[in-house]
């Protein structure tokens, strides 16, 4: 195998989820911002939380997947 | 060398986007770098395959079997997966669980390549009687 075909092979994530989680994250402060400043601090914490499990639940695959190819690149 | 860029281009774009996340919450910064960093070893990734493609086409040659190079496969695994949790640990400020997760790798590493030091010990015994 040469290094192109281990190049289409293997190189399969995106940039996207970058900029998702940035998104996500900017939006979740915003979301605070307002929510503390309404006097609801409690909700604002649990929006907070929602955002970082939803984030978790994107990169655990993406970690999930990197594992995998490790795996696969040294036949292990 | 196009990889080169692109990896360049994202560790900007998420040191950029880090800065912004970590005033308000942090611990997507630390989620979001954690992507950027699997992203970059995804990008890493043919050239590691190639490299390993080489070693294990040289073992072939020179008459090496499979069986020795696979402890040394093995540990370069560990290391890889010990370095990248280490890091993300240490940049969470956990350093207590960083040191513990490279103390893991370490051990685990040793039991990989007990079997490569039996072979030599045994290849050296043989050679002596």
């Amino acid at each position: 195998m040469t290094f192109r075909q281990y190049e289409r092979g293997v190189f399969s994530m995106d940039v996207d989820l970058i900029f998702k989680i940035a998104a996500i994250g900017i939006v979740v402060a915003v979301l605070n911002q307002v929510l503390s400043r309404a006097g609801r601090d409690e909700q604002a914490m649990m929006t907070t939380l929602a955002a970082l499990v939803v984030v978790l639940m994107m990169v655990v695959q993406e970690i999930a997947d990197l594992f995998n190819m490790v795996k696969t690149l040294f036949h292990l | 060398m196009e990889i080169m860029v692109k990896v360049a281009a994202v560790a900007v774009t998420a040191a950029v986007l880090g800065a912004v996340l970590r005033r308000n919450t942090p611990e997507l910064a630390l989620l979001l770098a954690l992507c950027a960093g699997l992203w970059m070893l995804s990008a890493a990734a043919g050239g590691l395959g190639a490299a390993l493609e080489l070693m294990r086409e040289l073992a072939g040659l020179a008459g090496v079997s499979e069986i020795l190079l696979e402890p040394v496969l093995k540990t370069v695994a560990l290391s890889i997966l010990t370095r990248l949790t280490a890091e993300v640990c240490r940049s969470a400020g956990e350093t207590g669980v960083a040191s513990f997760v490279e103390l893991a790798g370490t051990v685990l590493a040793l039991a990989a390549a007990l079997p490569l030091i039996r072979a030599v010990t045994l290849l050296m015994g043989e050679l002596l009687l």
